[in-house]
């Protein structure tokens, strides 16, 4: 019964029979259901394993790797979007190195995923034909990785040696990383090195990455806010924020967006003026979705953090009043902080969710990973490879939201001010 | 200590703040006065309205705006024009590898900007599903809709459409296997038919079908590609769309001599781009962005010799195409050479036919009906003077 | 601070009034923000000439629908084509929710298990799953698999369950007997039919909720101390019974509000039909503004549908969750 006890001594360990009889054929049934299971198992890899080596038309996803990545990013601007990249390498090392240097399994992961973007610019570079040769400007795998890895191991190295003050930079660092990449990414000037791109040029996996990071950034601090509106003892704010909250959570996030795409615009007024000011308020519709998609995590993640406040010992709020902190103080200082530690997991679970949600921007026609692999199948000379498009594409959101997972699961958290 | 300091500090700057709006009056008059800013910004347009009732009391009178000239201006001080197209069919509006617009909706995008900024490129696709692309236009989200779209009474009246001419003149026809011996519409008895969803073909369909009482079942899909999918896999036994449609989507088959189009047309599908009710100078630069192609293929100007011609043509007609003579571009609000433009930055109608969908492409469609009037056509641009 | 409230505080001083008086402030900054919107879609409607109302409900809808649990033609009015909407979305969300709890169930049972190939199998598949976005997995189970079935002159036949591209047949009580499918020609014939498409967004929302259940029942299940299983075996109960009778009933309580999330999730999910052509609410009320061009009060009143849905699918699970407590004490 107990099998998780003890482990075996080392010479029952090496018995593989013992080991097959305790896992796989304890009884007669064990061992029907266990054969069952493999001839199920057997029937659903072989076919696909085959159809993947030999029939599978992957020339599609080769072909348009580039379209997979940046959409219709103009290639000569390209290396911003590189550059957005090698800094995240970097921060990452420093963050490594100062935080989580005894965590080997989390360096393993960010490795990982390091490499797997590594080897798209190899994959970029195969000379499958003449247009993707055009895509030459990006460094060759190998030293692509070299850069990466040089960069992170330069992190990692100043970190390590830094004084223990140097983790209060690590937040503000990851705080200008996102506006910088967005800056990087966009551009800022009719010309130049850093000209304008516009949104309706960016497309493909930087789409989905952007509207997520986006997303991540902006419902956070609105989930926060909305949890402690509802809350609040003002009872106005509290039926607004109760209010939006099941209004949101209960309606499905195509209909936001759709609302943001398309029926946003009515609202506005043709030209807003104020005394000297004015303006056409047309909003970006790539920021629209943005905006779609933050606002409908905020509602969830309102209720995540609500589910923290609520786990706080009513001591933390009394102890706080009885050291005479203000409400703003015990909220910022004491109940804040012990709050989101606590559901740290549940919210890491909400921006993979958010992640995933992104896919729904294609519905309203917007060009993100999902949306390119639609027009990527009605190119004539690749009609018919919807499940070579559509597996590469499942398996990119896989990786991404497997190692976001994975990573948050081995995360132990820095010790805090509290704990120490 | 730091902590208490930095407390004490963030506490004074928020007393501050609070006392700054302190006394409940201010705080009544700043409330009053962004009420009034924001009247006034929505009545600010209304001035040149005709007086229309207003439903609720609550709406400012900020309605009838005779808006005419404001999406130009719109258009002008964003760069750019924004263009509702379909993107996913090859010949008139698709993506290629290398990430390119390209296609006849696409081109006709082109030169609508070339005609408003004398630079072809300066257009934004956007991507839009048939269920979208009306609400998209009527929301001012694009500025035109190039996304082979069927000209209807409806579409002209309820849904606030403005058609400019027509483009392509196609006709709804039936694709079946070769096979299947199906040679008229009655032999579709009980059999499935795939039809996109949200599309006059749908529409067509049911009444044809109701008018002959023949008994079918409809497959209502969303995209062109599920449509070809589920006919290919023979998932339904007939595919109805535009016949230029199906002439493509042929083409694209494994086997495309295994398939037939029936000699049936069901109804008559005119293709145009369309812009929304209430600007009508909009409306005619768009009309005559067309009408500028179709007048260059006429006059025999194309992209290859139209810098030429503008400094040599004798021909009164030309000239004032070209902006030698007249001022054809400004009664527009635009430049006088924006038709010049137009064919240096995209082509002529012909030129434009042939590169999406001439006989040397994949998308190979017989010009028939939509050739120039004097070659047995039906396109025709009414006098430029 | 708090001996000045003895004396009488002047209004201007008094922190409840400002709370009053920002609260006041907000109602009135949002009546004046709504205000200000609506009457700028009421302006851009006028413009364009396009009215504002449900007047077009009762008017022909012109169009098909593919699959339909009421009476509908093609001369049906609008109000008819949405209830069919209705109607598909209910039955999608129903079953579905049936279903995935079912299988949920077996996939966190599987993963439970000792047996090392079939837990691994159930963890294998809930990774696979609870990585991939719904819509992703959905075109592709439409567009890869549905599509790609065998024809139906070559229908596979599962036990008597018939599988083609042209929809799949289960054997049902058809007038008080059972009814077989079988192929006759192009169609098939007895049986009740599932569309291709009713089919993949069923099939589809319930493979992949049914990854979340199973990890949600698992979940439940591991946070039951094993001591309560020992105990039960001690007792004398099967393995089977121990579970049903003594570690499920405890389990439920910690796993009916992750439940209810989603319960409510698969409703919402049903939202994305539309991308495997099934005509559910949402999709058929695109379709109506497509043809209508009255995209605002459509949404309007798809929202509302589906708030109302949510909220009642809540209260429902509140009152479930309540009585299983009590039971339990």
């Amino acid at each position: 019964m107990n099998t998780s006890a003890a482990l075996p001594p080392l010479t029952e360990r090496i018995s593989i029979l013992r080991w097959l009889r305790q896992n796989l054929f304890r009884s007669v049934a064990d061992g029907a259901v266990t054969v069952l299971g493999i001839v199920l198992l057997l029937s659903l890899v072989i076919p696909i394993v085959t159809w993947a080596l030999t029939e599978a038309r992957w020339q599609v996803v080769i072909e348009n790797i580039r379209l997979f990545a940046i959409g219709q990013y103009p290639i000569e601007y390209v290396w911003r979007v590189w550059v957005c990249v090698l800094l995240l390498a970097l921060i990452c090392g420093v963050s490594w190195g100062l935080w989580l240097f005894r965590q080997r399994a989390v360096g393993a992961a960010i490795l990982t995923a390091f490499l797997l973007l590594g080897l798209l610019p190899g994959a970029l570079s195969i000379p499958a034909t003449e247009k993707v040769a055009g895509f030459g400007l990006m460094l060759p795998s190998l030293a692509w990785l070299v850069a990466m890895s040089t960069l992170g191991a330069l992190g990692y190295a100043i970190a390590a040696r830094a004084p223990a003050r140097a983790r209060k930079l690590v937040g503000p660092a990851w705080i200008l990383y996102l506006p910088v990449c967005f800056v990087l990414v966009a551009g800022l000037g009719p010309d130049g090195l850093l000209a304008t791109v516009g949104s309706n040029l960016w497309g493909g996996l930087l789409l989905t990455l952007l509207i997520t990071a986006v997303g991540i950034v902006a419902s956070f601090p609105l989930g926060v806010l909305l949890a402690l509106g509802r809350r609040s003892k003002l009872p106005v704010v509290k039926a607004f924020c109760i209010g939006y909250i099941e209004l949101i959570r209960g309606v499905p996030l195509i209909t936001i967006l759709f609302m943001a795409q398309l029926i946003l615009p009515l609202f506005l007024p043709d030209r807003v003026t104020f005394g000297p000011i004015s303006f056409r308020p047309e909003i970006d519709r790539v920021i629209r979705a943005m905006a779609g998609v933050s606002l409908f995590s905020a509602a969830y993640m309102a209720e995540n953090v609500r589910g923290g406040l609520q786990n706080i010992p009513r001591g933390q709020f009394e102890a706080a009043d009885a050291l005479g902190l203000t409400a703003t103080q015990k909220m910022t200082l004491i109940v804040l902080p012990q709050a989101l530690r606590m559901v740290v997991p549940i919210l890491v679970g909400q921006f993979i969710g958010l992640f995933k949600d992104t896919s729904l921007v294609t519905i309203v026609s917007l060009l993100d990973l999902l949306g390119i692999g639609n027009t990527v199948l009605a190119q004539p000379k690749f009609i018919g490879t919807q499940r070579e498009v559509y597996l590469f594409v499942a398996a990119i959101y896989w990786i991404f939201s497997y190692v976001m997972g994975a990573i948050s699961r081995r995360l132990e958290l820095p010790q805090s001010a509290s704990r120490r | 200590m730091k902590k208490t300091k930095l407390g004490s500090v963030l506490l004074s700057a928020v007393a501050l703040a609070l006392s700054a709006c302190s006394t409940a009056p201010v705080e009544v008059t700043r409330v009053v006065e962004v009420t009034r800013v924001v009247e006034k910004a929505a009545a600010a347009p209304s001035a040149p309205a005709a007086p229309a009732a207003t439903a609720a009391p609550a709406a400012p009178a900020a309605a009838v705006v005779a808006a005419s000239g404001a999406t130009l201006k719109k258009v002008t001080e964003r760069g750019k024009l924004i263009c509702g197209v379909s993107g996913l069919v090859p010949g008139f509006s698709f993506v290629d590898s290398a990430g390119k617009y390209s296609g006849l909706d696409v081109d006709v995008c082109r030169a609508v900007a070339a005609a408003v900024f004398g630079d072809g490129t300066k257009v934004e696709f956007r991507n839009l599903t048939t269920q979208q692309r009306f609400t998209a236009l009527q929301s001012g989200d694009i500025d035109v809709l190039s996304r082979n779209t069927t000209w209807s009474l409806q579409r002209d009246t309820e849904l606030g459409l403005n058609f400019a001419p027509v483009t392509f003149y196609d006709g709804q026809g039936m694709m079946v296997p070769k096979a299947s011996g199906i040679t008229k519409l009655e032999d579709l008895k009980d059999r499935t038919i795939c039809v996109q969803k949200g599309t006059t073909t749908e529409l067509n369909l049911a009444d044809q079908m109701g008018v002959r009482k023949i008994n079918y079942k409809p497959l209502s899909v969303e995209t062109a590609d599920d449509a070809t999918a589920a006919y290919e896999s023979e998932r339904c036994d007939a595919y109805t769309t535009d016949i230029s449609g199906l002439i493509s989507r042929r083409s694209v088959l494994k086997k495309p001599a295994d398939h037939v189009i029936l000699d049936v047309v069901m109804s008559k599908e005119p293709l145009g781009p369309a812009v929304r009710h209430g600007d009508d100078q909009w409306f005619d630069i768009v009309k005559w962005s067309v009408f500028a192609m179709f007048a260059a293929e006429e006059y025999g100007v194309t992209s290859q010799n139209v810098e030429q011609l503008k400094g040599s043509t004798k021909d009164n007609e030309t000239k004032r195409l070209l902006g030698v003579e007249g001022d054809m571009g400004k009664k527009l609000g635009l430049d006088n050479a924006f038709a010049y433009n137009i064919v240096k930055g995209v082509g002529n109608f012909g030129e434009v036919y042939d590169r999406n969908l001439g006989p040397t492409t994949p998308t190979a469609i017989p010009r028939g009906i939509n050739s120039l009037w004097n070659k047995g056509g039906l396109m025709y641009a009414p006098p430029i003077r | 601070m708090s001996d000045t409230k003895k004396t009488r505080i002047p209004i201007w001083r008094d922190e409840r009034a400002y709370a009053v008086l920002a609260q006041v402030a907000f109602v009135v900054v949002v009546i004046a923000a709504g205000v200000f919107l609506f009457g700028n879609l009421l302006s851009a409607l006028r413009r364009q000439n396009i009215p504002i109302g449900f007047d077009f409900l009762p008017t022909r809808a012109g169009f098909d629908i593919s699959d339909s649990f009421l009476e509908y033609t093609a001369s049906s009015n609008y109000l008819q084509a949405f209830q069919v909407g209705l109607v598909n979305t209910l039955v999608v969300a129903s079953v579905g929710i049936v279903l995935a709890s079912v299988f949920g169930l077996i996939t966190g049972l599987a993963g439970l298990t000792h047996n090392f190939i079939i837990s691994r199998l159930a963890r294998v598949y809930t990774e696979i799953m609870r990585n991939v976005p719904l819509l992703v997995f959905l075109v592709f189970w439409y567009r890869g698999i549905v599509f790609n079935l065998p024809k139906i002159s070559e229908a596979l036949s599962i036990g008597p369950i018939l599988v083609s591209n042209r929809g799949v047949a289960i054997p049902w009580l058809l007038e008080g007997a059972l009814s077989l499918p079988v192929v006759r020609g192009r169609i098939f014939d007895g049986g009740f039919v599932l569309s291709p498409e009713l089919f993949a967004i069923l099939s589809g929302l319930v493979i992949y909720t049914a990854a979340f259940i199973g990890e949600v029942i698992r979940a439940g299940v591991q946070a039951i101390p094993r001591g309560q299983f020992e105990a039960a075996r001690a007792l004398g109960f099967t393995g089977m019974q121990s579970i049903r009778l003594i570690v499920l009933p405890q389990a439920l309580r910690v796993i009916i509000p992750p439940l209810t999330s989603q319960y409510l999730n698969l409703t919402k999910n049903s939202s994305l039909a539309a991308a495997v052509g099934y005509p559910d609410l949402w999709s058929i009320s695109t379709v109506i503004i497509n043809q209508t061009g009255r995209a605002v009060e459509m949404i309007a009143v798809v929202m509302g549908i589906y708030l109302t849905t949510s909220l009642l699918t809540s209260l429902f699970m509140n009152w479930y969750n309540n009585k299983v407590r009590l039971i339990e004490r």
